[in-house]
């Protein structure tokens, strides 16, 4: 459906983005997610034709589009500050594209109409921008985007100033609205949950080149380098060294504590005994237990140093003494009998050979 | 320490002049010079609507003590006044045309180009004339577009000319085009900054080229723009007495110049009133019109907008 094949693009001397390619099948929702800087909204902008690319060409439906100004490719956009006209109605608006690409005015009408059951603004239709809410705001916005029935919709992080909730409800409700029209999506954004929630596959971005492309939960337990490990979730990184390898069972030593570790990418040479390596340990993956010894893979006492309740989780900084003076950040979601341990409590951590990503320097 | 000993000792000043008691009636205390300004004018209208109202006896050269609407009979009578006043409301109406026009991209590149230096060099053009007088930039033009002027001199080189440049309708209303083009910029160029780049991007996208874009959007958000510098440039251009003077030569008299010439010129000051009062409600009258069919709601007195 979209294919973007060994793109680039500089700006006089700075490049923003480096040799990217990938494709979207017709009907996936894909994400892209990366901090600001990366490169991700220039890629976005590239193909919706506003940027011309400095290397590479991009493909809808198999044809190069380059030469192809953005009014006449087929796409509809919800920009970062939703772009809606001020001057015009919310009906006005909708009716936008049709009316510029042509579209027969007998069905004008009808189409609009259909938009606003879909998105779900009826009685709305009159209103002036203005008189809208920030959630009404995106849904005419989504709806003038979907309307002329795009090839390709671009999402240029038109969530990211809502507030928390509606933004939730609206990553919920765009992604329904895109199921049941089976439009082909990319979304640019620089929230890991939203990145998550919403996508087929995510692709992350960072210093303008492709870090990783899979599935968001392929994304979340196997990053495919320290980068995607960092930016998604809550991590620990332990410097480390490898202690020993017998075939694919590898042992590393972080601090004066030994555990069996896996490699991040399966297809990459073990690293020889005595490597220094990077040890990647999710928040969540880290067991918490006060008293008994922790059921894992590893495990070492430590002490609480720093408690935060935040309500569906509790994350708490434990320095462990054989770790070394790096604080181990814990995340605990099932507060046993609502146990807030306070900073002082003594504590076993443990951890899975599983949660324990290595990656090589 | 001594800053704070300073601002306390001037509150305690102000607590005295201004009681907290008093603080309700601080907006409108604000208000007063500009209302006082308002108040002057008025006056001074006011006197002038009473001298209209006189006749002078040409013989004592004193003013009448009756009330008589003869000033105004006299002028409607003189066909020289329609044709000043009809020359001066076609002339700022091809003015303000003539101005927007070339304002508007001038504005809209100002405040769209990436470049700085075109910025600067734009904004530095535009406020460039405003320090050399308009009377200089009238005798300006007059060097250069006169009988012996400069273009003339380049086409007698040529083996051209010498054209007549000056002492037309033509060259007035280009002199007043170049004097209230910044006018006009300079109000259109905040009402483009409001539009947000996005917006042009967003219309591209939904399958308008620039032309429509440009018709469907940025024409109709940059309206209070517009309206304001049609108003302005519109009364300004109808009220000149240099441009006529100079660049006309006395031979393309807009309505200040017959009010400059009633008062100096033939010392009648009823008549002068009474020409000048005509000149106010015409262009009360047409502003009111510009804003009536332009829509008052785009200078930004509707509640709607945020």
């Amino acid at each position: 459906m979209v294919a973007v094949e060994g793109v680039g693009k500089s700006f006089g001397g700075t490049t923003a983005v480096t040799d990217v390619t990938f494709s979207v099948p017709r009907g996936r929702f894909l994400t892209i997610l990366g901090p600001s800087g990366s490169g991700k909204t220039t890629l976005l902008r590239m193909i919706a034709g506003f940027i011309e690319p400095s290397q590479g060409e991009i493909y809808i439906h198999g044809k190069p589009v380059s030469a192809v100004p953005p009014h006449r490719r087929a796409i509809g956009m919800v920009f970062q500050r939703l772009a809606l006209f001020p001057h015009l109605t919310a009906w006005d608006n909708v009716a936008y594209p049709l009316r510029m690409r042509g579209f027969d005015a007998a069905e004008i009408p009808d189409r609009v109409a259909a938009m606003f059951g879909i998105v779900q603004l009826k009685g709305f239709e009159q209103r002036r921008i203005q008189q809208l809410s920030g959630g009404q705001q995106q849904r005419v916005a989504i709806a003038r985007a979907l309307v002329f029935e795009p090839d390709l919709v671009l999402l240029d992080e038109p969530l990211a100033a809502l507030d928390r909730k509606l933004r939730e409800e609206m990553q919920l409700e765009f992604r329904r609205i895109q199921q049941e029209l089976g439009v082909t999506t990319i979304n640019v954004t620089h929230d890991q949950r939203e990145a998550l929630v919403m996508s087929d596959e995510v692709m992350v971005m960072d210093g303008g080149r492709v870090q990783q492309l899979a599935p968001p939960a392929e994304t979340y337990r196997n990053p495919a380098n320290a980068f995607v490990a960092t930016f998604i979730g809550v991590t620990n990184f332990l410097p480390a060294h490898v202690a020993s390898r017998t075939g694919s069972a590898l042992r590393v030593r972080i601090g004066d504590l030994e555990s069996p570790a896996r490699l991040a990418d399966p297809q990459l040479p073990t690293p020889p005994h005595g490597a220094a390596v990077d040890c990647a340990l999710r928040a969540e993956h880290v067991w918490l237990r006060s008293g008994a010894p922790a059921d894992a893979d590893c495990s070492s006492s430590g002490r609480v140093m720093q408690c935060i309740f935040e309500g569906d989780r509790i994350v708490y900084e434990v320095a462990v003494a054989a770790l070394g003076p790096a604080l181990i950040r814990v995340i605990d979601r099932t507060p046993e009998a609502h146990l807030l341990l306070a900073p002082g409590a003594p504590v076993e951590v443990g951890w899975n050979a599983r949660d324990l990503i290595v990656f090589p320097r | 320490m001594g800053a704070s000993v300073m601002l306390e000792a001037l509150e305690g000043i102000r607590a005295t002049l201004w009681p907290r008691a008093f603080k309700r009636f601080t907006g409108a205390m604000l208000l007063l010079p500009a209302v006082a300004l308002v108040l002057v004018l008025v006056a001074g209208l006011a006197w002038m609507g009473d001298a209209s109202l006189h006749l002078l006896d040409t013989e004592t050269f004193e003013t009448g003590a009756d009330y008589t609407a003869a000033n105004y009979r006299q002028m409607g009578g003189q066909a020289t006044y329609w044709i000043v006043l009809g020359r001066s409301i076609l002339g700022a109406a091809i003015v303000t045309l003539v101005t927007l026009v070339l304002a508007f991209p001038y504005a809209y590149v100002m405040v769209r180009t990436g470049s700085a230096w075109t910025r600067k060099i734009l904004l530095v053009s535009l406020f460039l004339p405003f320090f050399i007088g308009q009377v200089v930039r009238a005798y300006g033009w007059l060097i250069i577009l006169g009988k012996e002027g400069l273009l003339n001199s380049l086409f007698g080189i040529l083996g051209l000319g010498p054209f007549k440049m000056i002492y037309n309708y033509p060259s007035v209303l280009f002199g007043l085009v170049q004097y209230l083009l910044p006018f006009a910029v300079l109000l259109i160029a905040p009402a483009v900054t409001a539009i947000d780049e996005e917006i042009e991007l967003a219309s591209e996208s939904l399958g308008a080229h620039w032309l429509r874009t440009f018709r469907h959007v940025t024409l109709p958000m940059a309206k209070p723009g517009l309206v304001a510098a049609a108003l302005v440039v519109f009364t300004l251009a109808l009220t000149d007495y240099a441009m006529p003077v100079i660049l006309g030569g006395g031979t393309n008299d807009f309505i200040a110049n017959a009010v400059y010439d009633a008062f100096f010129r033939i010392s009648d000051s009823g008549l002068g009133s009474a020409v000048a009062i005509v000149l106010v409600l015409i262009a009360t009258l047409l502003a009111a019109v510009i804003l009536t069919v332009l829509g008052s709601g785009t200078l930004g007195f509707s509640a709607e907008r945020r």
